[in-house]
């Protein structure tokens, strides 16, 4: 089974543009108290294409521009947050660091587990799973889940 | 009374031993304590007591023991859903699950016997391979169920077997059927190997004596250890009992209930096959033959999955609701996550989880101080499964829920002991929006066992008498002439419905009989 590739919408692509300029755009928009997610170092990470203008000293983004992910539908919140009462104390920069390769790091939940198909199946090929209010899922999907919920707020 | 052979109880084993022999020239004498139908009256002489009070079924507890017996002839066929399937070798081996396990029986003993057996009941033979089975009826193809799970064919034919066999029982001329004839206990020789006559007791106040070379008890799970354990004139604990393992290692098929989403392409496979017996679904098997009514899929472990956990057999017989849109969040939250993975569920299946037990000496067959119309002692059943075994099930259904999402066709619940729902399970087409859990259960929590109204085990068969009643020729251990019919000779309860292999080990132990000069 070959991973699934969901496409990117317009809103992820415009806060994952943003997102990969780091630095630059988050002290310009003034939110340093919401730190991003860090990036494993071994990510590429995307790349702004020629429909964004690179921002530079005289063009800043607005806080108007960036938009989070797409919030997870109710299911994959819900799940998200029975794993994270059953794993108190989970950060998302935990969470981030097991997304596994392929994943675009900014996504939504809903469209992460669409691109993490192959590794939930090795998940479950592999015993590696976790039992939520009785449903056997794979950790990959769960912490994906749970992820999506931290970043939702 | 005397023949050459004395069976007593006409259920199918009884019937499975005599007719072969009668038809072989011997003289038959077939006790049997109920009517040529079952009657209430009858029924009545084979109740005893529950230890705890009460059995679990999948629909709802009992307190008699005649959900699990039938009087009359044939017996527990009463009961019978008409479904069989085979054991497999892998249940003849010694199985680290088990205090006590392995068949003195090899697999070239004990395989043909199956198709005479699948003959005798009624369903002709099969190949018993899941995948001829699809081909030759011109289903879906497997999908690829991965490695560590198979297909287990079960085939049924709903239909009563006292009804096919009683005109040639009764008309039979080497055959000679005693109804309303009661075995209150066996006496023996001084030296007590041999049985010398069964002493009859009828509801009107007489009794009798009946004889004969060789005597086969076939009176099912409980009465056949209730029989031997009343019999104390020359053996002070029973016949056969020296080692104290009759009535002992009591095993049935304990149930639990998971649920599971599916995709569609999983459901239209077992759906395509799932004849339950309910609703009389005929699966043309190919070869003209209106024998087979019914047909299902169950999903059942590898046998090297079972080797490599050192997990019992079991299987999951899946029957699927319709109508998704109805069911409450706790049911739709999984949706949606496989909904994200480009995965839509079709259906919400229950998945039936039938399980061979380990063997326990603690549950067992005894006889209680309560007497029945005759003056017969009542039996008493206190069926336990080990601890271990809850434990064990639970990750079962994890691992059919691991294979589910390995393979992209679902997600599994373990879900014992949590449905609230009104729901008539074999009349699954029209779903009831009330299906609900309750509460989780956390591990380690005891599951509520279902019966499978199964009686096995119970003069287990062994080499050694210190771990059977019976040996390989299913002779009772000291005895010259006493033998066993049934599952009750099954040296561990195996695979799902044993009324096959039941029926197999009587024709067998008939032929045998057949042979000694």
């Amino acid at each position: 089974m070959s991973p699934r590739r969901s496409p990117i919408g317009r809103r992820e692509f415009v806060f994952g543009s943003l997102a990969a300029l780091g630095g630059a755009a988050v002290p310009a928009c003034g939110c340093q108290g919401a730190a991003p997610p860090t990036p494993p170092t071994t990510t590429k990470r995307p790349r702004p294409t020629t429909t964004t203008r690179r921002p530079t000293t005289t063009t800043r983004p607005t806080t108007t521009t960036i938009v989070p992910p797409t919030p997870p539908s109710p299911g994959v919140r819900t799940i998200g947050e029975q794993y994270l009462a059953a794993h108190p104390g989970t950060t998302a920069a935990q969470l981030e660091a097991t997304l596994p390769a392929g994943v675009n790091r900014v996504s939504g939940a809903d469209a992460q587990l669409g691109q993490a198909a192959q590794a939930i199946a090795d998940d479950f090929a592999e015993n590696r799973t976790d039992r939520l209010d009785g449903w056997w899922f794979s950790l990959t999907e769960v912490r994906i889940c749970a992820l999506g919920v931290l970043r939702a707020g | 009374m005397s023949g050459d052979v004395l069976v007593v109880g006409a259920g199918p084993a009884g019937m499975a031993v005599a007719l072969p022999l009668a038809d072989a020239g011997a003289s038959v004498v077939l006790l049997d304590g109920g009517g040529l139908e079952r009657e209430p009256a009858t029924d009545d002489l084979i109740e005893g007591s529950i230890v705890g009070g009460s059995m679990e079924s999948l629909f709802g507890s009992f307190t008699s023991l005649t959900n699990l017996n039938a009087s009359g002839l044939g017996g527990t066929s009463h009961h019978w859903a008409g479904i069989i399937q085979p054991l497999h070798p892998h249940d003849l081996a010694p199985q680290p699950y088990h205090d006590v396990s392995g068949w003195p029986l090899t697999w070239a003993e004990l395989q043909p016997w199956h198709d005479p057996a699948s003959r005798f009941l009624h369903h002709g033979t099969d190949s018993w391979d899941a995948d001829e089975f699809v081909s030759r009826s011109g289903l879906t193809p497997p999908p690829d169920l991965g490695p560590r799970l198979t297909e287990q064919l079960v085939l049924n034919r709903y239909y009563g077997l006292a009804g096919e066999y009683r005109a040639t029982i009764v008309g039979h001329p080497n055959l000679t059927l005693v109804h309303h004839a009661n075995v209150a206990s066996l006496a023996c020789n001084a030296a007590g190997s041999q049985v010398t006559s069964a002493e009859v007791r009828t509801t009107a106040g007489t009794s009798f004596s009946a004889s004969a070379p060789q005597v086969v008890l076939a009176c099912g799970g409980i009465g056949n250890p209730r029989l031997l354990l009343a019999s104390t004139d020359t053996h002070p604990a029973g016949i056969g009992n020296d080692a104290d393992l009759v009535g002992r290692y009591f095993a049935d098929h304990p149930k639990v209930q998971g649920w599971m989403l599916a995709s569609t392409e999983a459901r239209s496979r077992w759906e395509a096959v799932d004849g339950r017996v309910s609703k009389h679904q005929t699966v043309d098997r190919g070869d003209g033959e209106d024998v087979v009514r019914g047909a299902a899929l169950h999903l059942r472990f590898a046998d090297a999955t079972l080797a490599e956990r050192g997990w019992p057999n079991a299987q999951a017989d899946c029957s699927f609701t319709g109508d998704l849109a109805a069911l409450r969040p706790e049911f739709r939250r999984p949706m949606d996550l496989m909904a994200a993975q480009g995965q839509q569920m079709a259906s919400l299946g229950i998945m039936t989880v039938t399980t061979e037990q380990p063997l326990d000496p603690d549950s067992r067959v005894t006889l209680g101080g309560a007497t029945d119309a005759v003056g017969r002692a009542r039996p008493v059943v206190d069926w336990r499964v080990p601890a271990s075994h809850t434990e064990t099930v639970r990750e079962m259904v994890a691992l059919l829920g691991a294979e589910l999402g390995a393979q992209g066709k679902g997600r599994a619940l373990d879900a014992a002991d949590r449905l609230i729902f009104d729901l008539d399970l074999f009349n699954l087409e029209h779903p009831e929006p009330a299906i609900s859990l309750g509460p989780e259960i956390q591990p380690g929590t005891p599951i509520r066992w279902r019966t499978s109204y199964h009686q096995m085990c119970t003069t287990r068969m062994a080499t050694d008498p210190a771990e059977g009643v019976v040996d390989a020729d299913c002779k009772v251990h000291g005895m010259d002439n006493l033998w066993v019919a049934g599952t009750s000779v099954m040296s561990t309860g195996a695979g799902f419905v044993p009324t096959l292999t039941g029926v197999a080990l009587a024709l067998r132990l008939a032929a045998h009989l057949d042979s000694l000069p």
